[in-house]
């Protein structure tokens, strides 16, 4: 890495608190022309917090920062913008009832005046442009954002990000929301901005994606620096020993390669599925502690189909049977009643209360548990929920704290823990393990090895592949809304076998 | 972090006690003998108790984030066919009588809401205009009378007891029933909700069922207290929003609703009102103050919102 010349941006004892909550203790860090800079810790280790501060969305209790030798205190993100420093946040960073150049645009309307207000041509023309160099020329400018799929909105905010053509790019753990395709386009826009000579941050989970995208990494661990490393360092054991304080995690996937489940016991079939265009005459068959591995592009229908599979779209043909009982799934209220748990993706918008507790969020599904007499089990639902909370390792002041206070690891162990406490059967789960760490991420998987192992059955959908092999008894590929492929657990099995059915 | 979260959390539910206090020190204060007064006093408690009823009933509905403007009109409708349509029925029918029309039309407004997509507030609307207009025309001609059982009942523990009962019932369904607790989840975010198992469509009509039966009750102590049918009857939808609001009821729902608002709320409108006119602020200034009221409250409520965009 060369380390010539002048630092870009400088942080100097940044700190700050929320409470009693030391989300960044005095970190300072520099960050160099032409570098793309890793940076890595546990859920909750203030890798958000520091980036928010960095592009002017929290201020700093304490601590400075010199851009290009000049003082740099933005006032909000817009500002930072405006001064050529862009983020693209971890969380949804659209706003809802607005079309989607509105929001590409939001702060900098006055670049469209025309005669009457803002141009809208103008805008449009100009967000279409924008939208076709990052390669999203499906989405349609003058469209309400809230039409769009996660992905899709998260493709609004880069476009937004890249308008101002910013000095130093911040990306919050967006690569693990897009699709191997939206990975594809923000690579390629790090190595653009790696030969303009201008710098990146990039925060993220996926070692190995670090170790490819990075020239160096910065570890956070509980707020604080820890280290940055580079070259022969980077390499993910040394990574987790800084980030978690061990090297080796033990197993991490699934340590058999035998598929190993319950042959001649099924538990959920589902029969010629149809739904509008995104789900195509989709068959398949759960059976009793399996793990049924789902894998595909994010635009291959497989999100869908694990709502579907939920009950909670209104399907044009098929069924869906929980076979005990024999009764065909028709709403989310039944697939609950049914035991049946659903994890969705976009955990934000779909799973969370956000400015409610921790505790309500948990025990959403536990008003029928323990009632007393005709009257829900205030007492019970709050134990259940602490427990979950402990159990899990979240990270809260307490269980009163909102979960929009949460880091985005920690809300996702949140709906993990609503579904544990209602003791699901069957799990649905899409993409359980977005934006978790290390650490929990090893946790979930033995959670799911456990589960298995306590005889319930588990459909996991992911983009990852390596995960899907990993853990899967059984994968099926779905592309175009269809099964493409069934695979059974195999040492032979490799990424390269599943890519060839996906695309 | 805790400490400032529950001080924080303190101070929001802790605002409209300390209001209402305020204002009946400044009541007693300024009104002296003439608020004190054991008649005007009985006055407050009737016409707050009706007040309350209507508003227990309308939480449910903010509850989940709907504006309910039907209360008044059902409870109009109610005793326009407890008393003119059922012409001649007896005293102790009144009250089912009541309580069944006031939750039909919560039901049928449910329907309306969640099976043909109406906003709730338009069909809150519409029930308002039918009932006056009804109201208008039976009451052209001809006084309808409620039966003299039914008029005995006026007395202050009549009120007293009714409105205690209802409020109670409300605590109950609000706070340890799925009822109240699922419509503020649906609230905060009817996405989750449905994606977590929970029947949305259904807990809306039940809902605007509460809202219906409360309304019920309201009308049969209108009933008490008027004796018989006027062509002002109902009348609510803006006083139980604002009792409701400045009892800290969030527009928006969500998990910050509550009974408390209407409890508060309605006793704070009322005595507001009250101590006005016997300021001799003349009645259409004493709208004027409610809607400042109000609109303050609105204001300082979608502050607290703001700037939580990404949240
Ligand atoms: N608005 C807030 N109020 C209270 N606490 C907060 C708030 N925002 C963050 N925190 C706390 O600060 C700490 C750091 O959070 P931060 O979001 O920076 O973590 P992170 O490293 O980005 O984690 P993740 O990998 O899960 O995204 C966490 O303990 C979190 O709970
Ligand atoms: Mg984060």
């Amino acid at each position: 890495m060369e380390n010539s010349g002048k630092p870009r941006l400088i942080v100097e004892h940044m700190s700050k608190n929320f409470g009693i909550v030391k989300a960044v203790q005095d970190v300072s860090l520099e960050l160099y022309a032409g570098e793309v800079r890793g940076l890595i810790g546990e859920n909750g280790s203030g890798k958000s917090t520091l980036s928010a501060m960095i592009c002017g969305s929290l201020k700093p209790d304490e601590g400075t920062m010199t851009f290009d030798g000049k003082a740099f205190r933005p006032k909000s993100i817009i500002d930072a913008r405006n001064k050529g420093i862009a983020i693209l946040l971890q969380e949804r960073g659209t706003i809802d009832g607005m079309s989607v150049a509105e929001n590409m645009f939001i702060g900098m309307e006055d670049d469209f005046k025309g005669r009457f207000g803002v141009n809208r041509d103008k805008m449009h023309k100009k967000a279409k442009e924008i939208l076709h160099q990052i390669g999203a020329d499906h989405i349609h400018p003058a469209d309400l954002v809230n039409a769009y799929k996660f992905e899709d909105r998260k493709l609004v905010e880069v476009g937004r990000a890249l308008y101002t053509d910013p000095e130093i790019l911040i990306v919050d753990e967006t690569t693990s929301a897009l699709s191997l395709q939206g990975r594809e386009y923000i690579y390629n826009i790090i190595r653009d901005f790696k030969k303009k000579n201008k710098s990146v941050v990039f925060i993220g989970h996926d070692l190995d994606e670090i170790m490819h995208v990075c020239d160096r990494a910065t570890v956070l661990k509980d707020g604080k620096y820890v280290a940055t490393i580079s070259g022969e360092e980077m390499n993910p054991a040394k990574m987790r020993g800084l980030m978690i304080g061990r090297e080796n995690l033990g197993h991490y996937y699934r340590t058999d390669f035998q598929p190993d489940y319950n042959e001649k016991e099924v538990v959920l079939r589902a029969e010629h599925l149809n739904y509008k265009s995104v789900i195509r005459d989709v068959s398949l068959e759960l059976h009793k502690q399996e793990i049924l591995g789902v894998c595909g592009l994010s635009d291959s229908g497989m999100h869908d189909l694990a709502k579907a599979l939920f009950g909670a779209y209104k399907l044009d043909s098929g069924t869906v049977t929980i076979m005990n009982g024999q009764k065909a799934i028709t709403s989310t209220t039944q697939a609950v009643r049914e035991k049946i748990a659903y994890l969705p993706k976009d955990r934000d918008s779909e799973s969370l209360f956000m400015h409610t507790s921790i505790k309500d969020n948990i025990s959403v599904t536990c008003f029928d548990q323990k009632k007393i007499g005709p009257l829900i089990n205030k007492r019970h639902m709050k134990r259940v929920a602490g427990q979950q909370a402990e159990s899990l390792n979240i990270r809260c002041s307490s269980i009163n704290q909102l979960a929009a206070e949460l880091s985005g690891g920690n809300k996702q162990k949140v709906v993990v823990g609503k579904w544990m406490a209602n003791q699901a059967d069957i799990l649905i789960m899409d993409c359980p393990t977005r934006g978790i760490d290390v650490g929990v991420k090893a946790a979930i998987y033995d959670l799911i090895c456990q589960m298995k192992a306590a005889g319930k059955s588990i459909i996991m959908l992911s983009e990852e592949m390596a995960e899907v092999i990993g853990m899967a008894d059984r994968l099926l590929v779905i592309k175009d809304g269809a099964v493409q492929g069934e695979f059974l657990r195999d040492k032979t099995l490799t990424e390269h076998m599943l890519v060839e059915k996906i695309i | 972090m805790k400490k400032k979260a529950d001080i924080r959390q303190f101070i929001s539910t802790a605002v409209p006690y300390i209001g209402l206090v305020l204002l009946i020190i400044i009541s007693i204060a300024t009104g002296g003998k003439s608020f004190m007064a054991a008649k005007n006093l009985r006055n407050i408690m009737t016409q707050s108790s009706i007040l309350m009823v209507v508003a227990v009933g309308t939480a449910f509905v903010m509850a989940h984030g709907d504006m309910d403007f039907a209360n008044g009109g059902t409870m109009g409708l109610a005793m326009v066919v407890t008393l003119a349509l059922c012409k001649g029925i007896p005293s102790w029918a009144v009250f089912p009588m009541c309580l069944a029309v006031g939750t039909f039309i919560g039901v049928a407004i449910g329907f309306l809401v969640t099976r043909l997509r109406v906003v709730a507030f338009i069909v809150g609307m519409c029930i308002m205009r039918l009932s006056s207009a009804i109201l208008y025309t039976t009451t052209n001609k001809k006084t309808w009378l409620a039966p003299a059982g039914v008029v005995k009942l006026n007395k202050p523990w009549f009120y007293l007891m009714v409105c205690l009962g209802m409020v109670i019932a409300g605590i109950v369904f609000f706070e340890f029933t799925k009822i109240g607790q699922y419509n503020k989840l649906i609230g905060v975010n009817r996405n989750a909700a449905s994606l977590s198992g929970i029947n949305v469509n259904k807990y809306l009509v039940y809902s605007f069922a509460a809202s219906g039966l409360c309304a019920g009750v309201a009308a049969f102590m209108t009933t008490v207290r008027t004796g018989g049918l006027s062509s002002s009857t109902g009348n609510y939808e803006v006083d139980t929003l604002i009792a409701l609001t400045i009892g800290g009821m969030p527009l928006t729902g969500g998990s910050k609703a509550s009974i408390r608002a209407a409890v508060i709320g309605a006793l704070a409108l009322t005595v507001l009102n009250n101590i006005l006119v016997l300021w001799g602020v003349n009645a259409d200034f004493v709208n004027v103050v409610k809607g400042m009221v109000f609109l303050t409250l609105v204001l300082i409520s979608s502050r607290q919102n703001a700037g939580q965009v990404t949240g």
